[in-house]
């Protein structure tokens, strides 16, 4: 059974594109642009990882890390940062990648963090 | 063969090719276009070119999203390249090393035309695809396909699918 990845971004190219990456190395994706809906999943659903998009700005997506954290603790958290922005949301991640990293470093910080270590 | 223009790579409008991010990149691929032009948004029917090569160059202000297309397109069978900034664009674009050009509008829109008149001028039987927040382009752009962002890789694979179909 493919382990479910939860997903958030505002720009709904980038999120349907990173998405289909994602389903093509095996994952379920869920996606929501809207926050409220995504912590609600984050508490209520089982995801074996979530990942927050960095066309939130940085102090929404601190806090909407933050908040996940809250409502799941053991929720992992793989985070997308812009240039000088890892600091401000590393204590909620379990991994942060850079928008400008390859699509295969993504997909293995998802492997990672959702301990799946036997993919390609 | 008149040179071409090399009036893209300007100081005013080379900053604009590649860089990401820029802050409220966001607000600015999906807000209002300041001058729409809804009666060239059509694709190009009839006329739409065809080839059955399989390099793609991409074009594209969010790097991000490049690198995302670029591995759906490539999970289909294209070969793609990204320019990394004007100079590899250019020398791309003079090689005629591609057989598709994509185009986002999330560059400026006299860049995407300046770049289009490029490829027409050094690759004129490659086909030329839009992708468009709204699916308005410019006339003088004058895509053989036009896809729209927010339809994610099927539209865009689905306009691969018609261009590259042998005639």
């Amino acid at each position: 059974m493919a382990k479910r990845i939860l997903s958030t971004s505002w720009n709904p190219a980038v999120l349907k594109t990173r998405n289909w990456v994602i389903e093509s190395a095996g994952y379920d994706v869920v996606t929501t642009r809207e926050s409220r809906m995504f912590l609600r999943l984050a508490e209520e659903q089982h995801f074996d990882a979530a990942l927050i998009g960095d066309s939130i700005p940085i102090h929404l997506r601190a806090q909407l890390a933050k908040d996940a954290k809250q409502a799941n603790p053991s929720l992992p958290l793989v985070i997308i940062c812009r240039a000088g922005e890892e600091s401000r949301v590393r204590e909620y991640a379990q991994a942060i990648v850079k928008s400008t990293d390859k699509p295969e470093l993504l997909i293995r910080a998802i492997q990672s963090a959702a301990g799946d270590t036997e993919r390609d | 063969m008149q040179a071409p223009s090399l009036a893209f790579f300007s100081p005013k409008t080379a900053g604009f090719l590649f860089p990401s991010n820029i802050p409220g990149y966001a607000a600015i691929e999906y807000g209002p276009r300041k001058d729409p032009r809804p009666e060239a948004a059509k694709k190009r029917g009839r006329s739409t070119r065809t080839i059955s090569g399989s390099r793609v160059i991409l074009f594209g202000r969010i790097r991000e999203l490049a690198l995302y297309r670029a591995e759906v397109l490539r999970d289909r069978g294209f070969s793609v390249t990204i320019p990394r900034d004007n100079q590899e664009a250019l020398k791309i674009i003079r090689h005629g090393d591609f057989d598709i050009a994509v185009l986002s509008y999330t560059l400026p829109s006299d860049t995407v035309q300046q770049i289009a008149e490029l490829v027409r001028e050094y690759r004129p039987d490659c086909p030329l695809i839009a992708i468009s927040e709204t699916g308005r382009v410019d006339r003088r752009v004058d895509p053989d396909e036009t896809v729209i962002a927010d339809d994610g890789p099927p539209a865009l694979l689905a306009a691969l699918r018609r261009v590259t179909r042998e005639s």
